[in-house]
């Protein structure tokens, strides 16, 4: 029997042997081995030995220390840290605030903040023990003051967080020692670790109300580097602070550029090497990216998709033949063979990838344009219908192309949608008031943190205004299930009750890719697109 | 005449070719365009290539697989349907108030005049830009954008005119005999300005048609999936550096209908020169 070590020292949760009989027989892959086990908090090194995985190779050479890394990326008006809602911004609060736990671009989780974590049996209590000796920039000690004071913010009653609704099971956060606590669930979760690395959740000091909003005028943070400037629509500097309890950063500096919102003046930086890295391309500037001299392309595959999601309770979709008959009348794989390129997945309009864990196959759902006009017809619609879609563009023109290639789709069904695209600032204060809307999500290494954010009918980010207590407590059993087997089969009525209550046509999975100068040294491209530069060094 | 006149040179003759050639492309779009330009085929088939079903495409396909042929065919349809008419109402509002203005003078000429100097102090661009994203994209807020911004420039140059003709020894007869003053506006005064007029509408709706495009590179244009040519050069720009033909060809159509009605209203200028000397 081999002997796992874990995080706590302690002994590993009951469920870990059996996992490792199931790797062992291959029910289950590498990849869902290490990451399970790793939220039971076995040690990646241990989970790893194994597992068969060959440790890191050693670099070549030590890494160059020094340097100024610039970014080009949009320099947004950051209020509340807990309060962001756009991926670059928290990129940006990276360097200075850190989390409790982290995961890396395989989706393993790994310690942060929090040195170790251990679940109950039942994974209702999860035990979690913080890093000693880490000190805020302001000299303070970093204890589970720090840590309360912020899971009951994101949790309070008041609190707009989406935090609210992600952690809405924790009934009490208890306190142990200075760097001890333990949080008690009012149901089983077993992905509690990695939930703490979404981007709506940086630790910040427990003074942070005292002196408030917005965060630039206040940036005590954990982490390696301490804000120099910050101007919204310009440019932010961040630079290495001394005394960081973590690895030594190989840069000196990390400055981020605010070049506008459009990505071939992004890759024109690049190109005359204004910038060394671009926080994003879109598929349609691949070819031109793989041409530009001493640029590296980097990609990623990611459960990033746009929903195209119609309200429940809005006329004409409380009538779900009508939201059917859109769901029958698209054709999915035309839209990521025209409108991305080819470099995606077909989704399957549940919003859970084939390369999540928790992924169930349900029976494909053919096309059927015959069938979604007599679904129309059946509703009272026998001319057609029209609609009107209305979309921003907030990650590239092919959201439009793919809201296209759908009109196109829904012309042959009688369904006439009218694109009302607008700038990507002024679709975000409107993205969960349209009826009918495309939006993107970025990735989450998990279906279940998703569909709960997204489709419980108390979510913050209810979009779809989809409520349905069969698809609460379908949820709640697959989000308690440690067995990636047993937790699939769970997935399969939750992935059917969404795709039955035809609540959007979700096309694709989006992969991911940027570029950077060939001059950037170990970055990884990550599925939700964070970036972790304290691996980063310049050649 | 004066059109006779300009057709006898070759520049004017070879402008007013292309443009009947535009015009003739967005009355018989649906006859002459190979394919249905708002459907997907094969994306980015090169240009005189055929797609792997066989379809030749002319001028390539776009990145969503439509024909680019189709849609610059189709294209001209909304631009010279859309131009001709923010011109053609910017015109009607231009002279309604130009003649009024030329011919009642005082009071009436001041209040115009200064919201016509106000409304041209601002950037023509910032106004269309402010217009449209205020009120939505759509033809007809091209057309109210249009009008509003181009309205008082015809409406300066038709008070000139009204001012000049308004001092004829016509005129003065027209009013002595006690006709009215919206008779002696539309069939004494207007009639002597319309040469100056033609010449400056034949370049207005160049001008709108660039407008137009601007728009559409801006993303201001009309709602996607209307073909509409600068929407084409915005789309394709992404991609340029790799498939430039995404952009040369809707670029080469907007530059020939602005050459081919400057050369016109060129022509028509000198023809009416030579009409006025002779």
């Amino acid at each position: 029997m081999f002997n796992f070590t874990t995080l706590t020292g302690g002994k590993p949760h009951p469920e870990v042997p059996a996992l490792a009989e199931q790797f062992r027989g291959g029910q289950i892959d590498r990849r869902e081995f290490l990451r399970t086990v790793a939220w039971l908090g076995v040690t990646a090194a241990s989970a790893a030995a194994f597992a068969g995985v060959a440790p890191g190779a050693a670099l070549a050479e030590e890494p160059k220390m020094g340097g100024v890394l610039r970014i080009a990326v949009a320099v947004q008006e950051i209020t509340d840290p807990a309060l962001v809602s756009w991926v670059e911004g928290s990129n940006l609060l990276r360097n200075v605030v850190e989390f409790l736990t982290k995961v890396d671009a395989d989706n393993i989780t790994h310690p942060f903040l929090a040195k170790s974590w251990e679940p109950s049996e039942d994974l209702k209590v999860w035990t979690f023990q913080l890093q000693p000796n880490v000190k805020w920039s302001n000299g303070d000690a970093f204890t589970t003051e720090d840590v309360v004071f912020n899971i009951k913010r994101w949790t309070d009653a008041n609190s707009k967080s989406s935090n609210k609704s992600s952690f809405a099971a924790i009934t009490s956060v208890d306190v142990k020692d200075t760097l001890t606590f333990s949080i008690t669930l009012n149901r089983a979760i077993l992905s509690i670790p990695e939930m703490f690395y979404a981007y709506t959740c940086p630790i910040l000091h427990r003074d942070f109300d005292k002196v408030g909003a917005p965060w630039p005028k206040n940036p005590v943070g954990t982490g390696p580097y301490a804000l120099a400037e910050y101007g919204v629509g310009q440019k932010a500097i961040f630079k290495r602070r001394e005394g960081y309890w973590g690895k030594k950063p190989y840069l000196d500096e990390v400055r981020y550029i605010d070049l506008g919102s459009e990505i071939s003046a992004h890759i024109a930086a690049l190109a005359a090497g204004q910038v060394d890295f671009i926080a994003r391309i879109t598929a349609n500037d691949i070819e031109l990216v793989k041409k530009l001299p001493k640029v590296q392309l980097l990609t990623a595959h990611a459960a990033s998709t746009v929903c195209i999601r119609m309200q429940t309770d809005q006329k004409p979709f409380d009538d779900i033949r009508v939201r059917r008959a859109v769901l029958l009348a698209a054709d999915n794989a035309q839209m990521v063979k025209l409108a991305y390129r080819d470099l995606g997945v077909v989704g399957e309009n549940h919003h859970v990838a084939p390369f999540q864990p928790e992924y169930f196959k349900l029976p494909a759902v053919a096309r059927d344009v015959a069938g979604a006009k007599a679904l129309l017809a059946e509703a009272g619609y026998k001319d057609g219908i029209d609609l009107t879609l209305v979309l921003g563009n907030t990650q590239g023109r092919w959201e439009q192309d793919t809201a296209q290639v759908l009109q196109q789709n829904c012309a042959e069904a009688g369904i006439r949608v009218k694109l009302n695209v607008l700038p990507a600032t002024e679709y975000w204060p409107i993205w969960n008031k349209a009826p009918f809307a495309l939006t993107f999500w970025v990735h989450r290494p998990l279906a279940v943190m998703t569909l709960d954010l997204a489709y419980r009918s108390t979510a913050a980010w209810n979009e779809a205004h989809f409520k349905s207590p069969e698809f609460d407590a379908a949820l709640d059993k697959a989000m308690a299930i440690v067995d990636p087997k047993q937790r699939a089969l769970a997935m399969q009525a939750v992935e059917k009750i969404v795709q039955d209550a035809a609540i959007m046509v979700q096309p694709f999975w989006a992969d991911k890719f940027t570029a950077a100068s060939t001059r950037v040294q170990g970055l990884r491209l990550h599925p939700s697109d964070y970036h972790d530069l304290t691996t980063v060094h310049l050649a | 005449m004066t059109l006779f006149r300009a057709l006898r040179r070759p520049t004017a003759a070879f402008g007013a070719v292309v443009v009947v050639i535009w015009v003739a492309c967005a009355l018989f779009a649906g006859l002459l365009a190979p394919y249905d330009p708002l459907i997907s085929t094969t994306a980015l088939v090169e240009p005189f290539s055929r797609g792997p079903d066989g379809k030749l495409f002319l001028l390539g396909t776009d990145m969503l697989g439509r024909d680019i042929l189709s849609r610059l065919i189709f294209g001209a349809r909304t631009v010279v349907l859309w131009a001709g008419l923010a011109t053609a109402t910017a015109y009607v509002v231009g002279i309604v108030g130009g003649l009024a203005a030329g011919f009642y003078r005082g009071a009436v000429d001041q209040i115009l005049s200064f919201a016509a100097n106000v409304i041209l102090s601002f950037p023509v661009l910032v106004l269309y830009i402010l217009i449209i994203v205020t009120l939505g994209s759509s033809g007809a807020n091209i057309v109210l954008a249009v009008t509003f911004a181009s309205a008082p420039a015809i409406f300066r140059i038709v008070r000139a005119l009204a001012i000049e003709i308004r001092e004829q020894d016509f005129v003065n007869a027209a009013i002595t005999q006690g006709e009215g003053a919206i008779r002696i506006m539309l069939f004494d005064i207007l009639p002597n300005a319309t040469g100056p007029l033609v010449v400056d509408a034949c370049l207005r709706v160049g001008y709108t048609a660039i407008t137009i495009g601007i728009l559409g590179f801006l993303g201001l244009g009309l709602p996607p999936p209307t073909p509409d040519w600068g929407t084409m050069v915005n789309e394709g720009r992404a991609m340029a550096m790799v498939f430039p033909y995404l952009v040369i060809f809707p670029c080469l159509a907007i530059s020939s209908l602005m050459l081919g009605l400057s050369l016109l209203a060129d022509g028509l200028r000198e023809a009416s020169r030579e009409g006025s000397r002779a």
